[in-house]
């Protein structure tokens, strides 16, 4: 069956929740333990999806990190996608 | 490496196959070497990636996809079988983690759950997928990956939560034994 190029799904998300989780995902990265909380606040009115979402972030980097001292030698970008190498920054 | 099929790119007979491993052995080893490392038997892992597009043969589309990329899918799919595999292979896990020293491994059951959750990679758009190779591992700030897609900061923060989403989604059911949410 051919596939029908779909228009790019919405989330729920409010731009004051997306700016929220792009500074809270910086604050991750960033090695500062961020408190979710916190950053909640800054939302108000924010649902449960942006607190979902914001434990995604955490635990999805607190995996990244595990893996990487586990598989020194793995590069997991590669693994992820072989063509990774098209991310590489230059 | 690459640059040309053979003809007509398929695996109907064992001639077809026998040239296919010949001309693809070197870069699916290569592709193997880069995505688990070192310390792996890199020929048995070769020999599963060719075994499993011979029995998958019939599934090839050249219509689809060039040859070298559905050998490409087949050996991402064999990487992460392993990696999934490895708590059944205590001592390929010490080969693969001798020089880490000490270990700030999980249990078993985390290793399962992310594995479960890279499969979720598949389901993703391909933006989604992108985005999200970009952001959680290769770590690049949120503005040159809008840049480098071409979009939004705000279809940039979108990509990546609906990936976020379905990959936590997927590796906390694992960890709940198939629990659904």
């Amino acid at each position: 069956m051919k596939k029908v190029p779909q228009a790019e799904p919405e989330t729920d998300f409010t731009d004051a929740e997306l700016d929220v989780f792009g500074e809270f995902s910086d604050a991750v990265l960033a090695g500062k333990s961020p408190s979710i909380d916190e950053y909640l606040k800054r939302a108000p009115g924010a649902g449960p999806r942006l607190r979902k979402l914001l434990e995604a972030d955490l635990w999805l980097h607190g995996e990244v990190a595990k893996l990487r001292v586990r598989y020194p030698g793995v590069d997991l970008a590669r693994l992820l996608d072989p063509d990774a190498k098209r991310h590489r920054r230059k | 490496m690459l640059d040309s099929e053979p003809t007509g790119g398929g695996m109907e007979g064992e001639a077809d196959y026998a040239r296919i491993v010949q001309r693809y052995r070197p870069a699916v080893r290569h592709w193997l070497y880069a995505m688990v490392g070192p310390g792996v038997d890199l020929d048995d892992m070769c020999q599963c990636v060719f075994i499993r597009a011979y029995s998958r043969r019939r599934r090839f589309d050249a219509k689809r996809g060039s040859l070298s990329t559905w050998l490409r899918t087949i050996t991402h799919n064999v990487a992460v079988s392993f990696l999934r595999s490895l708590k059944h292979q205590p001592e390929s896990l010490d080969a693969m983690t001798e020089t880490t020293g000490p270990s700030c491994a999980g249990p078993e059951e985390e290793h399962e759950a992310w594995a479960r959750a890279l499969e979720q990679l598949d389901q993703l758009t391909p933006e989604e997928r992108d985005v999200f190779i970009l952001r959680a591992l290769l770590h690049v700030p949120w503005a040159d990956i809008a840049e480098e897609q071409g979009c939004s900061l705000r279809t940039a923060h979108n990509r990546y939560s609906r990936a976020l989403l379905r990959l936590a989604r997927a590796g906390r059911r694992e960890k709940k034994g198939g629990e659904a949410e």
